[in-house]
């Protein structure tokens, strides 16, 4: 098992340096607006530029650049400085992540009950019209695009500009530590719009998986000793066909701490997507390419956990 | 036999039909249709029969187990006096596994894979723990005292059997069933047993509350013969001991014979024959059971005529392969050998690679039919893909026709599976399943350009189905309108399509009932004898093996340690492992003096 966790943990950094290299080839090599230029301003002059240059090191070979910039983000976390704010970008985005955490953390927490328990019912109660209902209204939900989404919530529920004013709207969030009240308040309606589609996905998954794993000789055989239909599917059957989910689970929280995009503007919440937005729409490089890093960090680690708790619930991949 | 012992499981006209969806109120299937048998306490009955003749539906709903399908059902099931069908759900629950238990055909899929064995025990002793549990689903609650009840249970079952009592009990059980180092044992996962003790730890669960009724269904047919026996000895030992009564569902007439006091074969959802076993395998009285006898091979048959090698009918396409010389071997192996490594970059490297193949050697002249037996993992079916090049050999030398296998690439490679062809064990998955049997029997011929004409084409694909027994209008057909034994001749149709020298067949009969086995065997015996075709046959079965081959090598981890004539294999075995082989065969040491005469 050690060697394993291991193993994947080896893995996961190859893939980090490998993302690493693939954003500075991106952003500092490839681009066709020189990135000193940018810097400099419109109207600097030739020796201007070549003085930004050189500040930047980018009249020095790419190799050096690369390690450099490599040395940079492992050892100080240093992502560079935005070019229009010339503020650090990690400090920008360590500004920005309570928001995102906050968002994805609370959103994974709803539709994973919602979708496990709607899975499960539907799976258990299959052909039934519960079962029909909730699969057609997961459907409904995985269609209906998440700023539609979002956008009704607000025309319904929002305290300013609802038809039934029940929680805040837009543009309310409050960080955890200044008010937790109002932290919980401002966040209900972006973490249901954003687990809405999510719990139709992992709903449907389930209720899939675990048809299919209620189908296998086990089950019988745990039926066969008499124990509980509960017991039978939640010890039996739920422990093998949670399996998918947590694949899937592992890739969507790792790319929601890179940024919920459509759900923080919608609801004008400060999280690093409307960050990365803001950059992208700028040219403003050095963020960007330090939002893709910090989205890749997350989706590479969300895939390890993911990997280690596999080992953990199926005791046959410890062997691969 | 006598009356005197009240019976304890009654099956009184029992009939099971289950809804067919999408055909409507009326259609359904009939499973089991009025079925009648008893069982004394300590009794063993043999229920036999091939696919789909409905023996193990009759087990699974004296469990319980078709309600949740949607079975529809009608008869009685009385165990010792109380009706089965008439109780609901929650007093079924109670009887299941407690007063009669069930143990399944394949132990790796029967155990749930994510659980220690151990916790799976402990599961099934705690299940039925509460004090008093004989009387209990006889206790009759109005509705509303039920829940009270049930949370009572809960705590009295908590009291009567703790966990580690529990875990203690289970390590005896373990032991019991001759699993040896249960302690330690106890905290594997079912991937990490073997498959006989797989089973035995199935065993172990189903006798873990001491119940009346066992009922077996294929309980060795997974399994390998020499691990069978083994199985099978000590499931009649736990029944004296326990003085369970069995009830034994099998297509293995062999296993009958080894446990049963009484046999009822069963066909189409009827018991057509039923008596003491002794009487049954001597003087049938069914056709079909005479039938179903002497389908069966056995290690006393009188042996067959050996195969002509001269081809008395045209082969078809003409190979472009060097005819092999006069008295030159069509196939020579050379100290083959393969490992099979954990592969990945960071892939653990202290293990040895496992030695699939270690060394192996034979020779099969143009016509010969050589048998390869052994148990799993022996290294039987990885031999014949080397042979078949659907792997590389890390070690060794394989010539087909003179030239040597292992070195052939592009177009000569194409020639040798022009030359050999294979026919696998499963014809359910080894059929695409979306081709007509004529485009699955006609692809071989595009492949290999050998008839480029439709019309010739289609005349070829109607001619190889009717060798193979069909007919030619079957080339229209899906394998899924097909049953196992069809398939397999359509499987076999696609092997002859390019005209091979020599058949490589990998368990071709293991996945059939015994009587379409047996069709299934005679045609390779006229294909071989009108096509000349040589035949590595490839087969745990011994008693198969001894009907079809020339000569038989018997394999065991990776090497060849006996390879004999057939007749000096099966009367003079020389290796003790062949003799253990022989030996384990079910109903080996039982005489037959007029089955099937």
């Amino acid at each position: 098992m050690a060697g394993y966790v291991i193993r994947r943990l080896l893995w996961g950094v190859a893939l980090l340096f490998l993302v690493c290299a693939l954003t500075f080839v991106l952003f500092d090599v490839l681009p066709s607006g020189e990135p000193a230029r940018l810097r400099a301003g419109r109207t600097a002059s030739p020796r201007a530029v070549a003085h930004v240059r050189h500040e930047l090191g980018l009249d020095k070979p790419i190799y050096t650049q690369f390690y450099d910039y490599l040395r940079g983000v492992v050892l100080h976390f240093d992502l560079g400085y935005s070019f229009y704010s010339h503020a650090s970008v990690a400090g920008l985005i360590a500004d920005r992540l309570p928001a995102t955490i906050s968002l994805a953390a609370g959103a994974t927490v709803i539709w994973l009950l919602a979708g496990v328990a709607i899975g499960v019912v539907s799976a258990v109660r299959r052909r039934t019209w519960l079962d029909h209902a909730a699969m057609g209204g997961a459907l409904l939900f995985i269609s209906a695009p998440e700023f539609w989404l979002g956008l009704v919530a607000l025309f319904l529920f929002a305290q300013d500009i609802g038809r039934f004013p029940l929680l805040p709207g837009a543009g309310s969030y409050t960080g955890l530590l200044a008010d937790p009240g109002k932290w919980l308040g401002s966040l209900v309606l972006p973490w249901l719009v954003l687990a809405a589609g999510f719990a139709a996905v992992y709903a449907r998954l389930l209720r899939g998986s675990l048809l299919e794993v209620l189908g296998e000789d086990h089950i019988r055989t745990a039926r066969a000793k008499g124990l509980r239909e509960r017991r039978v599917i939640l010890r039996h059957g739920l422990r093998g066909a949670i399996m998918p989910v947590i694949t899937v689970l592992g890739l969507d929280i790792g790319t929601l701490l890179g940024g919920a995009l459509l759900v923080e503007v919608v609801f004008d919440i400060p999280g690093v997507g409307r960050l990365n937005y803001d950059a992208i729409t700028q040219s403003d490089f050095p963020i960007v390419q330090g939002t893709v890093l910090l989205a890749a960090l997350f989706i590479v680690v969300a895939n390890i956990v993911v990997d280690i708790s596999y080992a953990y619930l199926d005791p046959r991949v410890r062997l691969r | 036999m006598s009356a005197a012992v009240a019976p304890l499981l009654e099956v009184e006209d029992l009939s099971v039909a289950f809804p067919l969806p999408g055909r409507g109120p009326a259609g359904r299937l009939e499973a089991v249709r009025g079925v009648s048998f008893t069982l004394r306490p300590g009794q063993a009955l043999g229920v036999v029969g091939e696919s789909g003749s409905g023996k193990s539906v009759t087990a699974l709903t004296a469990m319980g187990l078709t309600r949740r399908d949607g079975a529809q059902l009608a008869g009685r099931i009385r165990l010792a006096g109380r009706d089965l069908l008439e109780l609901d759900d929650r007093q079924m629950r109670s009887l299941r596994g407690n007063e009669l238990a069930m143990v399944f055909q394949d132990p790796l899929a029967a155990l749930n894979p994510l659980q220690r064995v151990g916790w799976q025990l402990v599961e099934a002793l705690r299940a039925h723990a509460a004090p008093a549990r004989r009387d209990a689903p006889a206790r009759r609650d109005a509705p509303g005292r039920r829940d009270a009840r049930a949370r009572r249970d809960v705590l009295t079952r908590r009291d009567a059997l703790t966990r580690r009592d529990a875990r203690a009990r289970a390590i005896e059980l373990l032991d019991r069933v001759g699993i040896p180092e249960p302690g330690r044992r106890i905290d594997a996962y079912p991937h990490e047993l073997s498959g006989g003790m797989r089973q035995r730890v199935m065993i172990a669960m189903a006798i873990a509350n001491e119940p009346r009724l066992l009922i077996c269904d294929e309980p060795t047919s997974a399994l390998d013969v020499t691990v069978q026996a083994q199985i099978l000895t000590l499931l009649g030992e736990l029944q004296r001991e326990l003085g369970m009564a069995l009830l034994l569902i099998t297509h293995d007439l062999g296993v009958v014979a080894e446990l049963a006091d009484d046999v009822a074969v069963m066909r189409a959802g009827r018991i057509v024959e039923d008596g003491p076993t002794r009487e049954i395998f001597d003087a049938p009285r069914e056709e079909y059971t005479r039938a179903l006898l002497r389908a069966v091979p056995r290690l006393d048959d009188p042996l067959p005529d050996r195969a002509s090698p001269t081809p008395r009918l045209d082969p078809g396409a003409p190979g472009d392969l060097p005819p092999a010389g006069p008295g030159q071997p069509l196939l020579e192996v050379r100290a083959l050998a393969k490992g099979f490594a954990p592969r990945g970059i960071l892939a653990r490297r202290r293990h040895e690679p496992v030695r699939a193949v270690d060394g192996v050697g034979f020779a099969l002249a143009p016509g010969e039919a050589l048998g390869l037996v052994g148990e799993t993992g022996c290294g039987k079916s990885t031999t014949a893909r080397l042979v078949m090049r659907l792997l590389d050999a890390d070690a060794g030398e394989i010539r087909f026709a003179g030239q040597d296998v292992t070195a052939l690439r592009g177009r000569s490679l194409a020639a040798l599976r022009r030359g050999a062809q294979m026919v696998f064990q499963d014809p359910y998955s080894s059929l695409n399943p979306r081709r007509t049997v004529g485009a699955c029997v006609a692809e071989p011929l595009v492949v290999h350009d050998l008839q480029h004409d439709r019309a010739a084409r289609r005349r070829r694909v109607g001619e190889l189905l009717e060798t193979v027994g069909l007919a030619a209008a079957d080339a229209g057909r899906y394998p899924y309108e097909l049953s196992g034994g069809q398939r397999q001749r359509v499987a076999l149709a696609r092997a002859l399509a390019p005209g091979p020298a020599l058949l490589v067949a990998d368990e071709p009969v293991s996945a059939l009932d015994v009587s379409i086995q047996a069709q299934i065997l005679a045609l390779l015996q006229r294909l071989r004898r009108d096509l000349g075709l040589a035949l590595l046959f490839i087969s745990h079965d011994l008693a198969v093996v001894r009907q079809v081959c020339d000569r038989v090598a018997v394999m065991q981890a990776g090497r060849i340690v006996e390879l004999a004539p057939r007749e000096q294999l099966y009367e003079r075995p020389q290796h003790p492992y062949t003799r253990a082989l022989l030996a384990a065969v079910p109903g080996a040491g039982r005489d037959r003096r007029t089955i099937g005469a």
